[in-house]
């Protein structure tokens, strides 16, 4: 079992297991390892979520009590830069609807699941003044 | 659904022969106009009508192939498809998704179709030379590169029915065809199994793209395209050919009557100094024009011409013959005779040798009374003996001959002269017209009375009882041979005779032109009854049309406003009534529409999903007529621009529509792939992948839940990085639960009632432990919350873990065995759905 210095837990951790993802597929897993980028795109930009509310003193439990779109929602007053925070917004939808198994949406692309990640990096940064290390 | 059709010649056939229903203003039709209807129909009354299933697209008998359901399609080179791919159709199966990204090739497989039985596609043939020769697929390749095949279930018949199309190049017909194994033309195969004519009446292709131009399109082809569902083709075709026999009627009465006017006027024109032309023209005059009449003018016009017609009498002067000489030298030859015999007994005394004769006879009879010789007892001097016996009796027939000679002479004469007097020598009358006609009659006038003046000399001597003297007889006769007429009668005959001549050269060319005309105007009160006749069957007929149209789109606009009402769910415009209306180049497809209850312009106040769903609204009855030989529809995205209320009013129509026949709809939008698979449990839905080389796979779909877990479980086998794994494998754990929670709340709301609306707000932007909670409330009165205890009372320790790891899988890594995870989350899945 990893150790926790092992694992990826930070959302700069988990979007750079994104762009891992991005660098490295696995042809047998096709399709399937092409929706491994998106999804942890996604978790990174939930972390980074995360961790702007916990660093403006909110707990883990009373996290818990709130779905993402509320989070998102208070994500603007959290750092303090409106425009990052929509972005990520924006992001987290477009990662949860391709993270849907539907045949008949077109794939992301490479570009897109990198700026997903990007921006999970820059909300984290901002959230926590680029110390990352709220983890949750 | 609208009932089977009647064929259209049994439903006229009825109009014609039974009696008028009750509210049926249309009028009997006369015997000769029903004849012409029916000949119209090439049929006769009573004639059983022709089999309603039998394709008179042409070309002989065929079989009518009915009840076709898709059942096969394999493809390959054609547009996006490479190698080739298979769509295999369960048998059971009435409503198919064909789902797939855009370019994924599904509209390929649709259009391929669509290719197979129509020889083209909607969507391209209207475009440029560049669009439509893009058939072939770049990766095709082989002798034949591009084939289509589809097989059929059809009724009647055990074994599929298979067509196949196959070309080598993109040439527009350098393709074959074939059904079964046998190759036919292209065209020929359909008319075989007498598809030819439904595949474009009741073509079972609904493609949005088409629909959305036929709304766009001129009135008259939106009516184009829905009213050959109304099977009234025959009908029009009835009515064309009779409005070409009325033509060709009317053109014949105008061809015999278009020479009258000029007729008339060439006519008129001689008339002034013709009689024939003076009495044609009256002819011509009448109506219709008595043609026996004017025949009989034109052939024998001496006849029928008044006897003081200028013709008549320039005919009598050029037929005009002086007394015959003959006899006239008869007549002297008589009179010379007479005067001859006259002379001969002139001096003697036909009475007085009577007298004598008989006075003799006497004295014989008194001498024979006695008995001997005697004296004369007058004189008594002579005696009278045997020798004066003989003499006196020779005295006597000496005298009686002379007195018969006399007497005949006399009556000889007296017959001679009444016959002279029966020969009328008077000058005819005709020759006092001839001067008014110029003709200058004046010598042979003059000749003519000097002729009767002699005779009247003549007449005047035999005027007496006593026989004329020899003398003014033998004058009389001399008078007769020595006056000639005859050179005076030639040159007047002459003259009339060119009169007559001047007079036909005008008017001969008229006659003949009039005699030309005849034969049509001998037929004309025929042709003008057949014409009113003809009339009154087109009337009849285009009434009869008019009447069956819109009884027969009754019901459709019944099912175009039910589809309307399915569609619109909650537009404001409801469709009131749809009509075909007008005819010739004004026909039309009018929609009555209102908003909230006031009347407005249908395509101005819809909006572009309206106009969408009022297209299919409106064309779904042409592919789903009872009629159709096709049980299957194939509709290529349908959705567009629809709001999901929309997409879930879709989804009911098309699981009505797929009550019926079999429906196979090609879209991309997961709305309503969601929407369908709510609503309908025994859909079957494909996807459509595409992959490089234009290698396309069609794979059935297994619930969006079951592949996720598919692709976690390939996860957690892989030799993925680790950290990757632990992550990626929750999260998809967490998909899947939540893909099959939705699932379940959205069937379980739906059958109380629920909206799509209401469904997708009760579950949007929510985690997995926020749905699960929904889907324990159960209903929309509870709070979407559930505390872990009703989470814990309702599912077991494993779902639990499930729940508990992947709601947190986004925040945090997976711990422990990623495989074991996986199946604890099938597990979830499976209590979920109820599958365990």
């Amino acid at each position: 079992m990893m150790s926790a210095a092992e694992r990826a837990t930070t959302a700069h951790q988990v979007a750079g297991l994104a762009l891992v993802a991005l660098q490295r597929p696995i042809p047998e897993l096709g399709t399937a390892w092409d929706r491994a980028a998106v999804f942890l795109a996604r978790q990174a930009i939930e972390n980074a979520v995360a961790a702007a509310w916990l660093a403006a003193g909110s707990t883990k439990t009373s996290l818990q009590e709130l779905d993402h779109t509320t989070r998102l929602r208070g994500l603007p007053a959290l750092i303090g830069d409106r425009s990052l925070a929509e972005d990520a917004g924006l992001a987290w939808r477009q990662a949860s609807r391709a993270c849907h198994h539907a045949a008949n949406r077109v794939p992301c692309r490479p570009d897109e699941i990198r700026r997903w990640a990007a921006l999970a990096d820059a909300t984290s940064g901002t959230a926590t003044n680029g110390q990352d290390d709220r983890s949750y | 659904m609208p009932r089977q059709l009647a064929s259209v010649e049994d439903e006229i056939l009825e109009r014609l022969t039974q009696p008028l229903p009750a509210g049926r203003r249309q009028k009997r039709l006369g015997p000769r106009a029903q004849e012409l209807v029916m000949e119209a129909f090439g049929s006769t009354v009573g004639t059983p009508p022709a089999d309603p299933g039998e394709d008179d697209s042409g070309g002989g008998t065929v079989r009518q192939v009915r009840g076709a359901r898709l059942r096969q399609l394999r493809v390959r080179g054609f547009r996006g498809i490479g190698p080739e791919v298979t769509l295999d159709i369960p048998a059971s199966a009435r409503l198919i998704l064909v789902t797939g990204h855009n370019g994924s090739g599904k509209s390929s497989l649709c259009e391929a179709l669509e290719h197979l039985l129509t020889g083209t596609s909607r969507r391209w043939d209207k475009r440029s030379a560049v669009w439509r020769a893009a058939r072939l697929n770049v990766h095709g390749d082989g002798a034949e590169r591009s084939r289509i095949q589809a097989l059929f279930d059809v009724d009647g018949q055990a074994a599929p029915l298979t067509l196949t199309q196959t070309w080598r190049s993109d040439a527009a017909d350098d393709f074959t065809l074939k059904l079964g194994n046998a190759p036919c033309a292209p065209d020929a195969g359909l008319k075989g199994l007498g598809w030819a004519r439904p595949i474009e009446r009741q073509r079972p292709f609904l493609t949005q793209n088409e629909l959305g131009s036929l709304l766009e399109s001129a009135p008259s082809t939106l009516f184009d395209a829905i009213a050959p569902i109304l099977g009234l083709q025959e009908l029009s075709d009835t009515m064309a050919a009779l409005r070409a026999r009325e033509k060709d009627a009317k053109q014949h009465v105008l061809e015999a009557l278009r020479p009258l006017a000029e007729l008339k006027e060439d006519t008129a024109r001689l008339a002034l100094t013709d009689q024939r032309a003076a009495e044609a023209l009256s002819l011509l005059d009448l109506d219709p024009v008595p043609v026996g009449d004017l025949e009989a003018l034109l052939l024998l016009p001496a006849e029928n011409l008044d006897a003081a017609s200028k013709l008549v009498v320039l005919q009598q002067l050029a037929s005009l013959r002086p007394p015959e000489r003959a006899a006239c030298l008869n007549l002297a030859g008589i009179v010379t005779e007479v005067a001859t015999r006259l002379e001969r007994t002139a001096g003697t005394d036909a009475a007085a040798a009577l007298r004598r004769a008989r006075l003799l006879r006497q004295a014989l009879a008194d001498h024979e009374q006695a008995e001997g010789p005697e004296p004369c007892p007058v004189c008594g001097g002579r005696i009278l003996d045997e020798a004066w016996t003989v003499a006196t009796r020779q005295e006597i027939a000496k005298l009686d001959a002379e007195a018969t000679a006399a007497q005949g002479a006399v009556e000889q004469a007296r017959r001679a002269m009444a016959a002279a007097r029966r020969l009328d020598l008077r000058p005819p009358e005709v020759l006092a017209q001839a001067t008014g006609l110029g003709l200058d009659p004046d010598r042979l006038a003059a000749s003519w009375a000097e002729l009767a003046d002699r005779w009247a000399a003549v007449e005047e001597l035999s005027a007496d009882d006593g026989a004329p003297s020899v003398e003014k007889l033998l004058e009389a006769a001399a008078a007769l041979e020595s006056v000639d007429l005859a050179g005076a009668c030639r040159s007047l005959n002459e003259r009339a005779q060119a009169e007559i001549a001047r007079m036909d050269e005008a008017w001969r060319p008229v006659a003949r032109r009039l005699l030309e005309a005849l034969p049509g105007w001998g037929t004309l009160p025929e042709d003008r009854k057949l014409l009113a006749d003809l009339d009154e069957a087109c009337k009849w007929l285009r009434k009869a049309a008019t009447d069956l149209q819109e009884e027969r789109f009754r019901p459709i606009a019944e099912q175009v406003r039910r589809n309307w009402e399915r569609l619109r769910t909650t537009s404001s415009v409801s469709l009131e009534d749809v009509f075909l209306s007008g005819g010739g180049t004004r026909r039309s497809v009018d929609l009555k529409v209102a908003v909230d209850g006031r009347e407005a312009k249908a395509f101005a106040v819809m909006s572009q999903a309206e106009l969408n769903s009022l297209a299919l609204s409106l064309f779904l009855p042409r592919a789903t007529v009872p009629d159709s030989p096709f049980r299957f529809v194939v509709i290529d995205d349908p959705v567009q621009a629809m709001d999901p209320v929309k997409v879930d009013g879709l989804a009911r129509l098309l699981d009505e529509v797929a009550a019926e026949r079999q429906v196979l709809v090609f879209t991309h939008d997961e709305r309503l792939v969601d929407a369908v698979r709510d609503l309908v449990p025994d859909v079957v839905i494909f996807e459509v992948e595409r992959e490089q080389q234009s290698r396309v796979r069609v794979v059935a779909q297994r619930p969006a839940w079951d592949r996720v877990l598919d692709d976690a479980m390939r996860f957690a086998r892989s030799d993925a990085d680790e950290r990757i794994k632990l992550r990626v494998v929750g999260g998809m754990a967490r998909e899947a639960v939540e893909a099959a929670i939705g699932e379940r709340v959205r069937v379980e709301w739906r059958n109380k009632g629920a909206t799509w609306d209401q469904v997708h707000a009760a579950l949007a932007g929510k985690d997995l432990r926020q749905r699960l909670a929904v889907l324990v409330a159960g209903s929309l009165a509870t709070r979407a919350r559930a505390s872990d205890d009703q989470i814990i009372r309702r599912w077991d320790d494993r779902v639990r873990r499930v729940v508990a790891i992947a709601n947190s899988a986004s925040h945090d890594e997976l711990r422990g065995d990623p495989a074991g995870f996986v199946h604890d989350a099938r597990h979830t899945v499976d209590l979920i759905m109820g599958r365990s």
